[in-house]
C-alpha cells in the first residue's frame, strides 16, 4: 500500500507541470488556429506579400506569440489546484473561466498514467482519471509524485472491486473469484500468449460464403457509389464526344463490334461498371466478415471475422445498453437483418490496451442474420428481463404513434422548399406570380411528396413496452428497431412542440449511455407516465447498469 | 399498458407536479448584457465596413449599395432588439427542481422540454462561471451522466450553484450501491 497523502489541503502540482500545460496550450492553439495561419499564408502568397523586407515585424509577431503561449501555460499552472479527500478528488482550474471538478473515486473507471522523459528522471507521472462521463479530458493531474498515483490507483481499484462484488448481477458472478469477474480479464491473458481463443461456448451465428454475397448486395456503400458515379457521368457530359470517339475507335478496332450501335456500347460500359462495383463490395465483405462467427462464452459475447486482419470483438453482456435491429430495402428482399448491440459509450475497460487484433468496448455487429436468431440474441442479452419485447419490426405488438405525426413530418419536409419557392417566385416574377400556376404546381408537388413521406414514416413508427423495457420502431425505406432496459436509462426528456401542445401530445426522449431513443407524438399522459415509470425503475434499481 | 401489480402507476411520483425553482433574477440581465456586447462588436464592424465603402473612393459602389446597406442596418437593428428582448421572455420558462432521487430541468418557450436525470446515473458534477457571470454574481452547474451530454443549468446564483453541486455530490454518494451489507468482501 502506498503512503497516505495529505487530505483536505488545496495543493499545486510540481512546477514541472508547466511543461504539461505548455504542451496542452500549444496543442489547443495549433488545433484552432492552424486554419487561420494557413489562410493568412495563402493571402500573403496571393498578394505577393514581401516577407523578407518586413522580416523584422514578423519576427516580433512570432516572439509575441511565443511569449503569450508561455504566459498562458504559467497562468494555467498557477491556477491549477487539487485537493484529496478520503473518498474523492477535487480539482480547481482556470483563470478566465474557472471550473471546479468533483471526482468521487467510486465513479472513476480507470487510472491511466503517462510518463515523459523528464517525468521519468524526476520520478513524476501525469495521471488521467477516466470517468464514464464526457469529462475524460478534464480529470488530469499533471506532474505529480509517483506515490500519489499509486495511492490513487489502489484507492480506485479497491472501490471498483467493492462495487463489482456489491452489485447483485446474478449469483453466478458472485460465486466466481474476483479477478475473473472483471470484464475483459477472462479474455486477455489467453490472447497475450499470441493465440486466438477457439470459438468455444455457444455459437450463435456463423456466416457462409453465400452470406458474403448477400452482405455485398445489401451494402449501402454500393448504392452511394452508384449514385456518385451517376453524378460523375452527369458532370462528364462535356467530355461525352471524347468518350464516344474512344468508343468509336474501339468499335472499329474490334470487327465484331462494328455492327453494334453506340447506345449498346454505353449500356455495356454501365453494366461493366456496376459489375465492378458489386465485385468491390463483395470483396470488402469478404475482407471484413470472412468466417464470421459469433459466440457466447461465460458472460461475454465474442465475434470474430475477417480475411487478412482478423478482428475480434468482446462485449460483456452487462455492458450492453441498447439493441438495434435494422434492414434496408435489399435486406428486406433477402429476408435478413443487421444486428447491433451497443455497449456503454465512453467507458474505458480497464486493461483495454490489448494485442492489436483485440478490440474491447466496441459495437457488437452482426452484418446478416435471420429474425429468429435476432430474437435469440435479444433473450440472451436481456435474460429474464423484458421478455415482452420483440426486435422484429413486423410484430403486431407494436403500437402506433398519433396520426398527427404525419403532419409534423410534412411541416418539417415541405416548409423549407415551399417557402424557398415563394421567395424565388417573388424575386423572379413579382408578387402576381405567387398566385400563378407554376408556383401552385411546385407547392402541390411538395405537399404530395412530403405527405407520402409522412404517411410512410408514420406507418413504420411504433413503440412497444413491458414492465422492464421499451422497443421503438422507425423507418422510411427500411426498418429499424431499438430496444433497451429501463434500468439502464441515464435520463428522460419530455418535449412538446407548439403543434403537440395544441393536440395534447408529447415526444419522449430516452437518454442511454449508447445514444438517444425517441418515441415521438404519443399522448401527453402516456409520455408522462412512461417518464415517471422509467425514473422509478432507474431510481429503485439496485442492479449495476454497466 | 403497464400491467404492473407491485407499483400502480397512479402511486408513482409525478414529475410534472413539482415546485419549479426559478433561475437567478439577474440571469436575464446577464444574458442581455452578453447580447449587448456582441451587438456592439457587430455594429462596430458593420460601421467600419460602411464607412470604408462610403469614403473609399468607390462612390459608385456606395451609391449602388445604398439601398442594400439601409436594408441591412434595418434588419440588423430589428434582430438586435429581438435578441435583447428574448432573454427576458425565455428565462421565465426555464427552471429546475431538485427531488430526493433526481433533478429536473425545464426550458423552452415554444418547444418546451423537461429533462430528468436520476442521481444514481450521475458520474460527476462541475460548476463554472465566466467573468460576465461573476459580474452578475452567477454560476453554472453541469451534471454529467454517463455516455456524454452534460446536463447544464445556467444562471444560478453563485452560492446556490455551489450548494446544489455539494448536494448532488452527496446524493451521488448516497445512491452508489450499498457495499457494506451481506457477504460483500468475501469473494469466493
Amino acid at each position: 500500500m502506498a503512503s497516505r497523502p495529505d487530505f483536505g489541503v488545496w495543493r499545486r502540482t510540481s512546477p514541472f507541470a508547466i511543461a504539461f500545460f505548455l504542451g496542452a496550450t500549444i496543442k489547443a492553439v495549433a488545433g484552432s488556429y492552424i486554419q487561420l495561419v494557413a489562410s493568412f499564408g495563402a493571402i500573403a502568397y496571393l498578394t505577393r506579400f514581401d516577407f523578407l523586407s518586413r522580416g523584422g515585424s514578423l519576427g516580433w509577431a512570432v516572439l509575441l506569440a511565443v511569449l503569450a503561449i508561455g504566459a498562458a501555460a504559467l497562468l494555467r499552472y498557477w491556477f491549477f489546484r487539487y485537493r484529496l479527500e478520503e473518498d474523492r478528488l477535487l480539482i480547481r482550474q482556470g483563470f478566465v473561466k474557472r471550473t471546479a471538478l468533483d471526482l468521487p473515486f467510486d465513479r472513476v473507471q480507470g487510472i491511466n498514467v503517462e510518463r515523459s522523459l523528464v517525468d521519468r528522471v524526476l520520478g513524476l507521472v501525469t495521471v488521467r482519471l477516466d470517468t464514464a462521463g464526457t469529462a475524460a479530458a478534464e480529470g488530469w493531474l499533471p506532474a505529480v509524485r509517483t506515490e500519489l498515483a499509486d495511492w490513487l490507483r489502489t484507492r480506485v481499484d479497491h472501490g471498483q472491486r467493492r462495487r463489482r462484488l456489491g452489485d447483485d448481477d446474478g449469483e453466478e458472478r458472485r460465486r466466481r473469484p474476483v479477478d475473473e469477474a472483471a470484464p475483459g480479464a477472462a479474455g486477455i491473458p489467453e490472447l497475450q500468449a499470441g493465440t486466438l481463443v477457439p470459438a468455444t461456448g455457444r455459437v450463435l451465428v456463423r456466416l457462409t460464403n453465400g452470406d458474403m454475397l448477400r452482405i455485398g448486395l445489401a451494402d449501402r456503400k454500393a448504392l452511394v457509389l452508384a449514385g456518385a458515379l451517376a453524378a460523375l457521368a452527369q458532370a462528364a457530359e462535356p467530355f461525352e464526344d471524347a468518350i464516344l470517339g474512344v468508343l468509336g475507335r474501339l468499335q472499329t478496332a474490334v470487327a465484331d463490334f462494328g455492327t453494334y450501335s453506340q447506345a449498346t456500347a454505353i449500356v455495356l460500359v454501365v453494366f461493366a461498371t456496376l459489375l465492378v462495383l458489386f465485385l468491390a463490395v463483395v470483396i470488402s465483405a469478404f475482407l471484413r466478415y470472412h468466417n464470421f462467427t459469433l459466440w457466447r462464452r461465460g458472460t461475454a459475447f465474442r465475434s470474430r471475422g475477417g480475411l487478412l486482419t482478423q478482428k475480434e470483438v468482446v462485449v460483456e453482456t452487462a455492458k450492453i445498453q441498447q439493441l438495434k435491429l435494422s434492414r434496408n430495402l435489399i435486406q428486406r428482399w433477402l429476408g435478413r437483418y443487421r444486428f447491433e448491440a451497443l455497449p456503454a459509450g465512453a467507458i474505458p475497460v480497464p486493461g483495454s490496451v490489448g494485442p492489436g487484433n483485440l478490440e474491447i468496448a466496441e459495437n457488437l455487429t452482426v452484418p446478416l442474420l435471420d429474425g429468429s436468431v435476432a430474437e435469440t440474441m435479444r433473450s440472451q442479452v436481456f435474460g429474464a428481463e423484458a421478455t415482452g419485447l420483440t426486435l422484429l419490426p413486423a410484430s403486431p405488438a407494436f403500437k402506433r404513434v398519433s396520426p398527427y405525426y404525419v403532419r409534423a413530418v410534412m411541416l418539417r419536409t415541405a416548409a423549407v422548399p415551399i417557402l424557398g419557392g415563394a421567395v424565388f417566385t417573388l424575386g423572379q416574377w413579382g408578387p402576381a406570380a405567387v398566385a400563378g400556376l407554376p408556383f401552385a404546381g411546385w407547392c402541390l408537388l411538395w405537399l404530395a411528396l412530403s405527405g407520402s413521406i409522412g404517411l410512410q414514416s408514420w406507418r413504420r413508427r411504433g413503440y412497444l413496452h413491458d414492465d422492464e423495457g421499451l422497443a421503438s420502431r422507425q423507418g422510411l425505406v427500411g426498418n429499424r428497431v431499438d430496444a433497451f432496459l429501463f434500468r439502464k436509462v441515464q435520463g428522460v426528456t419530455v418535449k412538446r412542440s407548439p403543434l403537440q401542445r395544441r393536440k395534447g401530445l408529447a415526444t419522449l426522449e430516452v437518454h442511454l449511455s449508447s445514444g438517444i431513443v425517441t418515441v415521438p407524438c404519443i399522448a401527453r399522459e402516456t409520455a408522462a407516465e412512461l417518464r415517471d415509470y422509467i425514473l422509478y425503475k432507474v431510481e429503485s434499481s439496485r442492479l449495476p447498469w454497466h | 399498458m403497464f400491467a404492473n401489480d407491485e407499483v400502480p402507476t397512479e402511486s408513482l411520483p409525478v414529475a410534472e407536479r413539482v415546485d419549479w425553482q426559478p433561475l437567478h433574477p439577474r440571469f436575464a440581465q446577464r444574458l442581455q448584457a452578453g447580447v449587448l456586447l456582441r451587438v456592439l462588436v457587430f455594429a462596430g464592424v458593420g460601421a467600419a465596413l460602411h464607412y470604408g465603402v462610403a469614403t473609399g473612393g468607390m462612390a459608385g459602389l456606395a451609391r449602388a449599395a445604398h439601398l442594400l446597406s439601409t436594408t441591412a442596418w434595418t434588419v440588423f437593428g430589428a434582430l438586435s432588439l429581438w435578441a435583447l428582448a428574448w432573454p427576458a421572455i425565455a428565462v421565465r420558462f426555464r427552471g429546475y427542481a431538485v427531488r430526493d432521487r433526481d433533478i429536473l430541468y425545464r426550458s423552452g418557450v415554444l418547444w418546451r422540454s423537461v429533462r430528468a436525470v436520476p442521481f444514481n446515473r450521475v458520474q460527476h458534477t462541475k460548476t463554472d462561471s465566466t467573468p460576465l457571470d461573476r459580474r452578475f454574481g452567477l454560476a453554472n452547474l453541469s451534471i454529467f451522466p454517463a455516455g456524454g451530454g452534460a446536463h447544464k443549468i445556467r444562471g444560478l446564483g453563485g452560492e446556490t450553484a455551489e450548494r446544489l453541486r455539494a448536494f448532488v455530490s452527496a446524493r451521488i454518494e448516497a445512491e452508489t450501491p450499498e457495499t457494506t451489507d451481506s457477504d460483500v468482501g468475501k469473494p469466493a
